[in-house]
């Protein structure tokens, strides 16, 4: 009986503490990251300094460039994003309705998932351009599949006796999919869309470092080689936040998902 | 006429190498009348989960079932069936759940609404409505599973031991409901059930089912006065009933 009870008075201080000690941890970072430049230990060239830092990001922020910047990098991102969803959630759904379909698309679905979409790159670039498209298609590709690898994987695991339901019911194709499938699914559909926004965004920056004339990954190259690290880090910030924040959504929903359905 | 005729029907099922095949039940019988209520009993195994299957359609069979004077060939909107447990959305909420049916036959939303609360209120779970299944008692889902049934306005309401989960109290209350409900509404019932108890007390006939082969027995008629009250079930009527099919399923025991 005692165990239990002080299992649960300790572990809200326990968490209180954690929670200071990453604080305390950030602010040691970033006054260590502060004060060995000015003291010549490393060299400012290459680190930056955080009060260079908020300079860069007020002058950045100021800019039209970052914002026009923002908004075609946002562009590529959310066309390839939004495509590799409208696409594979239903393949997912289609193909995971038969255990055989199933069975065979898994393999080489896992072989495109494992390979870095970067690969493709050239081949995409060579088909394609260099401009919007190629961009959009490496995004696309690199959302894709983890939404079909994870919507394959909750097909796979569905309750059998709530597709019976819908059956009894008479729902049709269209409507098992949509009433008893994709519900049913969610939690690992959310998943998938939680890992195809990291590697949607990823993908994204990574193909606009390598051929691009504009975009955020492609300030940050530029910065890299003209050595503004006040400014480059400002691009890589934003990045950050974007992608904590669009993660950060769909862990709420997740969370929202997971309260109702079970008890 | 009746409205659903069983006759000569087996059903198998394959083994999953699929080269020998097991008759769950063998040259089944039975005639049922329009808003008669039809309790099947048996020991496990003897194919009462698979006979209701067929008649819902979900399994295919040998020999003649038709409803109406329609061969069964599948599910259709003139049945609906309750089964016994984890068979409710867990993402829908109860009225979510009771509409389910009438979504699915694509009826107008206002419709839709007012059907489902008419019949989350005959379940008596009106302060419930908003709540999810995970967060209901056992006796509460079953009545949800039974508004989702009923809300499907099907003619034949099949039940698989929708009480089987629940403990005794619970199980008798829920009975009464039952009748309450189907006195109502005069839908054809048929109630599969492994207590003898129940079996009597919800039914116009009690259909008695054995095992290897799993076939049907025999037929008894419950000429006990409609409404049924728990007090009958004191009664030398019923406990003579009781013994008779106590007698026939030790059979099967032995
Ligand atoms: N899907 C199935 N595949 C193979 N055999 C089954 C299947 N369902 C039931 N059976 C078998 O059929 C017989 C009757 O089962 P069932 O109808 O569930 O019995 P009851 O509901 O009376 O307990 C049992 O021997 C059972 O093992
Ligand atoms: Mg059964």
């Amino acid at each position: 009986m005692r165990a239990p009870v002080r299992a649960r008075s300790g572990r809200p201080a326990a968490h209180g503490l954690e929670r200071w000690a990453g604080v305390i941890a950030v602010l040691v970072f970033l006054a260590l990251w502060e004060i060995l430049p000015r003291l010549g230990v490393v060299n400012e060239f290459f680190t930056s300094r955080p009060s260079l830092l908020a300079v860069a990001a007020v002058e950045v922020l100021a800019s039209a460039q970052y914002w026009s910047d923002l908004a075609l990098t946002m562009q590529e991102f959310a066309v390839g994003f939004g495509l590799a969803v409208v696409v594979a959630i239903p393949m997912g759904l289609l193909i995971g309705a038969s255990p055989i379909a199933r069975g065979i698309a898994m393999t080489p679905m896992m072989a495109l998932y494992i390979a870095p979409s970067m690969i493709l790159l050239p081949l995409l670039i060579l088909w394609l351009g260099v401009g919007l498209a190629s961009k959009i298609a490496v995004v696309f590709i690199a959302s894709y599949f983890p939404i079909v690898i994870n919507l394959l994987a909750g097909m796979d695991e569905i309750d059998g006796r709530l597709v019976r339901v819908g059956h009894v019911f008479g729902a049709s194709r269209l409507q098992l999919f949509s009433t008893i499938h994709l519900p049913a699914t969610m939690p690992h559909l959310l998943v998938g869309l939680r890992l195809a926004v990291g590697r949607g965004l990823l993908s994204v920056i990574a193909a606009e470092i390598f051929v691009s004339s504009a975009g955020i990954g492609y300030r940050i190259q530029m910065f890299g080689n003209s050595l503004r690290i006040d400014r480059l880090l400002v691009y890589a910030l934003t990045v950050s936040i974007i992608g904590y924040t669009m993660s950060r959504v769909i862990g709420l929903l997740e969370e929202r998902w997971g309260a109702r359905s079970v008890s | 006429m009746p409205q659903i005729q069983i006759e000569d029907v087996s059903i198998s099922y394959g083994s999953p190498d699929a080269k020998t095949t097991f008759k769950a039940v063998v040259g089944a019988n039975l005639a049922i009348e329009p808003g008669e209520f039809v309790t099947i009993v048996g020991p496990s195994g003897c194919g009462k989960s698979t006979l209701l299957s067929a008649i819902a359609g979900l399994v295919p069979y040998d020999g003649r079932l038709t409803i109406n004077g329609a061969a069964v060939t599948g599910p259709g909107p003139d049945r609906a069936i309750v089964f016994q447990d984890a068979s409710l959305l867990p993402w829908r909420t109860v009225h979510g759940n009771v509409r389910f049916g009438l979504e699915m036959q694509r009826k107008p939303r206002k419709f839709i609404r007012e059907r489902a609360e008419h019949f989350i209120e005959m379940v008596g779970l009106n302060a419930f409505a908003r709540y999810y299944p995970g967060q209901l008692s056992g006796g509460m889902r079953q009545r949800v599973n039974i508004a989702r049934a009923l809300a499907a306005d099907p003619q034949v309401l099949l039940m698989d031991e929708p009480f089987g989960a629940l403990d005794a109290q619970t199980r008798e209350i829920m009975g009464g409901e039952l009748l309450r409900i189907w006195e109502a509404e005069r839908k054809t019932a048929i109630f599969v059930t492994h207590d003898i108890e129940e079996a009597i007390f919800l039914a116009d006939r009690v259909v008695v089912m054995g095992r290897n082969p799993g076939r049907i027995k025999d037929v008894i008629r419950i000429d006990l006065p409609r409404r049924r009250t728990v007090e009958m079930q004191e009664e030398p009527a019923f406990l003579d009933l009781k013994r008779r099919l106590r007698a026939y399923l030790a059979e099967d025991l032995a």
